[in-house]
């Protein structure tokens, strides 16, 4: 009776193809999916009605409020800009145009620390703007204005760089076609220009909104993450975990990650869109 | 021997590509693999480089079985329609590739990179990149790359389809001799036939999988087997017809025309395909099997002129040649009298297989010399 | 001749149009991204020179940012070669739960940083299993150097797979065909023609990566301790420096930071100029 060897047995069976798959498949299990089950595992561990309790008490809610309003400035404000700049990119030419499309990226290179500390030496105390609005008895740090112009820095690029491309492939033709036919420039706007980006604005926003939520070191340094008046999801969740109320965090993390998930779900599902349905 | 492919087949998902194919390809000889989008010919040519596995059959290059080799261990060489250079390499690497990878020694890949630069008229571009070349050049190269190590085998899938009207014609001249010089077993995959025309020793026709026709190109041109190669090679007009002892009666029409070789058909009747330059057209009635038709459009075709004619239902094509004068004769609306010259009868099929194999050729003689012995008496 | 249409005031329009966007767009970005960095600079420049160097200089500041730098770049070479493997495993293999996978690679875009702390300190904390487990081998990776490694990792995973994902996608089959066809391995095949293809695509996904490593903050914060020269990076020093009401300290290392990150810009900028001269249409 011959016994096999295991060892030339699986040799035999296993090609390069399943050793690669399986080494990146563990990789992914290792960094990903293992952090996020265990943080869902704690939460489920722990009591439900006191994870609850945390959820609802008044600064939980407020700092989920306030991460909202900040996300609809930031979707609003970037998609109605980041359409125009986009517009103005593709379909004009003027000098320093080189240097806008440079200018477009610069948010993602520069860390949120650098950013908000940034807009804290424009409008802070001892500068001139700082003392402008001082005068008028608005507060831009350690207030809304502040934080909202930081969110508007950091989610600045999404929506441009994703119509951009989207607006290139689709050429001026279509928009040539109609004014030729009549259309005024914002009719051509919306009824020609716009349904055809349509998915890579979905695409834009939905990163943008991802990204506004997710927002920390910014804000952190801008608003002074002052309890019960500008302090955003996250800032909520930092300050519960550095005093250790472990389920506050938890609780509130885990929200903020099953947010995460729907989000995913429209990234993936827009970006399909995109690449299989620019001509609609 | 130098190729020899033995009831191959292949299907993807249940489509049949290539369906019990064998032909032979003698040694040094280039032979054109023609046939329509789609009808398994490059499945065929790229089954023989080992690209594709097939389900059933045998591949022989140089008399062995190469089933089991891989593309590597095949030594063939291959060109592909879009080329496939190495975009980050220059035309030395490309070209050297083959070689590098034998890990032949420097000297020696030099030499050969050099020779072959010269074999294709791209010397001075050795240190140029694919960007830097026109599609002509890039084909040259490609060409150049897949005989470097010397192949037994040169397989080509559609070398010219991706070139302008011109370049191709000019490659085609340029690889024939090319081929008179090396003398390497080759094949070739086209959808033009005019390139297999010039370009060939003798054409294999393919349809749905299946190789319809082999030949050299006036056989499969006059002496087509089935009506696919008779409507696919060249141009032909298809008319519907009856055959009774003795004459074959044009459809639709009064017409008939004499043909003491015309077996009867019964009541399937018979498809009669004649190419518009097999068509004699004349002023008059010369009682020779000829019928009236009119000129409804004519179409200026620089060295000869495409006439559309109506013969009470039938549309039929003719060309006309410049006559004695050197000018063109007829008009348009006119009326005239046409006859076939040569035409092709097959007979209809009871059920429609799709195949055209089963459309054979019905035997029939119809040269002008015979129908002016038989019927002018 | 008058034309009927009003053609002539609809190129004025169309005119006004486009300088009124074209001011819209200029004034935006002129005052959201250009003013606040002018600012930093002008605050560098009114505390002279000196005083910035000085700060840079430090000890401490001098270490956060060598920390920074050296763990940035391990987690840039970790994930080239990662996420290269991912990618391929991605677009050439077939293996059950595909796009699921494929939909968690955006994950780290979505979830936010802080969470990612949090989700790394309870997994492998010292009050977790496999904290005390590693634990007792003397390994702590929460409060350590590994910990932000395995932070930073965790952030940047999607840069290099996503840069080289479409561009293994797109290319032609032929080209690895040809390559066969000429004699070569599937390891000469991946290496020669393959590898050169993918090269920019990679580099700018590691580019991407480091800059990103570079000023990581949120999960770095919560996972690393922040002990000054061992766990402490640039952007939290900065922070800290903040906190403190050491604005010129701040502000000298962040401007290091802003020109390392534009520099990154600048070189991803020339990478893809470079790869686009290869380009055959």
């Amino acid at each position: 009776m011959k016994r096999t060897n295991p060892v030339k047995f699986w040799a035999q069976r296993l090609s390069l193809r399943h050793v690669l798959t399986g080494m990146v498949l563990l990789w992914v299990l290792l960094l990903i999916l293992f952090p996020l089950g265990g943080m869902f595992q704690k939460v489920l561990a722990a009591e439900p009605v006191s994870c609850l309790k945390s959820l609802l008490a008044p600064s939980a809610r407020l700092s989920f409020k306030l991460t909202f309003w900040l996300t609809l400035g930031a979707v609003i404000l970037n998609t109605f800009f980041g359409l125009v700049i986009a517009l103005i990119l593709v379909r004009q030419n003027f000098r320093g145009k080189l240097l806008l499309e440079g200018l477009i990226d610069l948010p993602f290179a520069v860390s949120p620390v650098v950013t908000g500390f940034m807009f804290i030496t424009l409008f802070g105390n001892n500068s001139i703007m700082g003392h402008f609005f001082d005068e008028k008895g608005i507060r831009i740090i350690y207030a809304f204005p502040g934080m909202m112009l930081v969110t508007l820095f950091v989610t600045f690029p999404f929506v441009i760089r994703e119509i951009v491309p989207v607006l290139k492939e689709y050429g001026v033709e279509q928009e040539e076609s109609a004014y030729v036919l009549g259309a005024s420039s914002w009719q051509t706007f919306r009824k020609v220009t716009l349904p055809s980006i349509k998915w890579g604005l979905l695409y834009g926003i939905t990163l943008t909104i991802a990204r506004s939520i997710g927002e920390f070191g910014a804000v952190l340094v801008v608003s002074g993450a002052i309890i019960n008046k500008t302090q955003t999801a996250t800032l909520y969740v930092h300050q519960q975990f550095t005093d250790f109320n472990y389920t506050g965090a938890f609780a509130a993390a885990s929200v903020l990650a099953l947010i995460s998930f729907v989000f995913i779900m429209m990234i993936q599902f827009s970006q399909k869109k995109v690449k299989g349905g620019t001509w609609e | 021997m130098g190729i020899s492919v033995q009831r191959i087949s292949k299907r993807f998902n249940g489509f049949v590509a290539v369906d019990q194919v064998s032909f032979e390809v003698a040694k040094g000889e280039l032979v054109a693999l023609l046939g329509p989008s789609g009808c398994g010919k490059s499945t065929i040519l790229r089954i023989i480089s080992g690209l594709e596995r097939p389900d059933s059959g045998n591949v022989f290059l140089n008399n062995s079985n190469v089933n089991r080799l891989t593309p590597q261990q095949r030594r063939v060489g291959f060109v592909f329609q879009h080329y496939a250079l190495f975009k980050h390499m220059t035309v030395e690497k490309n070209i050297a590739f083959g070689l590098e990878i034998k890990k032949k020694r420097k000297p020696e890949i030099a030499t050969r990179v050099a020779e072959l630069l010269e074999l294709i008229g791209l010397t001075g571009y050795r240190k140029h990149y694919p960007a830097q070349l026109s599609g002509g050049q890039r084909q040259r190269v490609a060409l150049a790359r897949a005989l470097a190590s010397e192949p037994k085998v040169l397989l080509l899938d559609e070398p010219f389809g991706a070139l302008d009207v011109k370049v191709r014609e000019n490659l085609t001249g340029w690889l024939r001799r090319l081929h008179d010089k090396l003398n390497t077993t080759s094949i070739f995959v086209t959808h033009d036939q005019r390139e297999a025309m010039d370009l060939a020793d003798r054409i294999v026709v393919v349809n749905q999988g299946r190789i319809e026709q082999t030949g050299i190109a006036p056989q499969v041109y006059e002496k087509p087997r089935n009506k696919f190669v008779a409507g696919f090679i060249g141009n032909a007009n298809v008319l519907d017809g009856i055959c009774t002892d003795g004459a074959v009666y044009l459809k639709r029409t009064p017409y008939k025309i004499e043909n003491r070789s015309a077996p009867a058909t019964g009541k399937n009747g018979i498809m009669i395909f004649v190419r518009p330059e097999d068509i004699d057209i004349q002023a008059t009635n010369r009682g020779n099997n000829a019928f009236p038709a009119v000129i409804t459009h004519i179409n200026y075709r620089g060295s000869y002129r495409e006439l559309d004619l109506k013969a009470q239902g039938l549309n039929i094509k003719a060309f006309e040649y410049k006559n004695r004068k050197s000018a063109f004769s007829w008009q348009q609306n006119q009326t005239v009298f046409i006859k076939f010259n040569n035409y092709k009868i097959f007979e209809r099929p009871v059920f429609n297989y799709g195949s055209s194999q089963k459309d054979i050729a019905l035997d029939v003689e119809c040269g002008e010399g015979k129908h002016g012995q038989a019927s002018n008496g | 001749m008058k034309s009927s249409t009003n053609w002539p005031m609809k190129t004025e329009c169309l005119r006004k149009n486009v300088f009124c966007l074209r001011g819209l767009a200029v004034g935006y970005i002129g005052f959201l991204i250009l003013l606040p960095i002018a600012a930093l600079g002008a605050s560098a420049f009114h505390s002279g020179p000196g005083a910035i160097w000085r700060e840079t200089t430090l000890l401490r500041s001098m270490a956060s940012l060598k920390l920074t730098f050296i763990l940035a770049l391990m987690t840039v070479i970790l994930n080239i070669f990662t996420g290269t493997a991912t990618a391929w495993v991605l677009v050439r293999y077939e293996f059950p739960c595909k796009k699921f996978i494929n939909g968690l690679i955006d994950l780290p875009f979505a979830i936010p940083t802080v969470v990612t702390g949090i989700m790394l300190v309870v997994l492998y904390g010292p009050n977790s299993m496999i904290g005390a487990v590693l634990g007792r081998f003397g390994l702590e990776i929460i409060f350590n150097q590994p910990g932000i490694v395995l932070a930073l990792l965790f952030v940047t995973f999607p840069f290099v797979i996503r840069a080289v994902q479409p561009v293994l996608i797109e290319m032609e089959k032929d080209l690895e065909e040809a390559a066969m066809t000429l004699g070569a391995s599937p390891f000469q095949i991946f290496f020669k023609v393959v590898l050169p293809t993918l090269l920019p695509a990679i580099l700018t996904g590691a580019a991407l990566s480091f800059s990103r490593a570079l000023g990581e903050f949120g999960s770095v914060v919560i996972v690393a301790g922040n002990i000054p020269f061992k766990t402490l990076t640039a952007p939290v020093y900065i922070y800290g420096e903040i906190e403190s009401g050491n604005l010129t300290g701040a502000t000298s290392v962040s401007l290091v930071l802003l020109t390392l990150s534009f520099s990154i810009l600048v070189l991803i900028h020339f990478i893809q100029r470079w790869s686009r001269c290869h380009e055959t249409d």
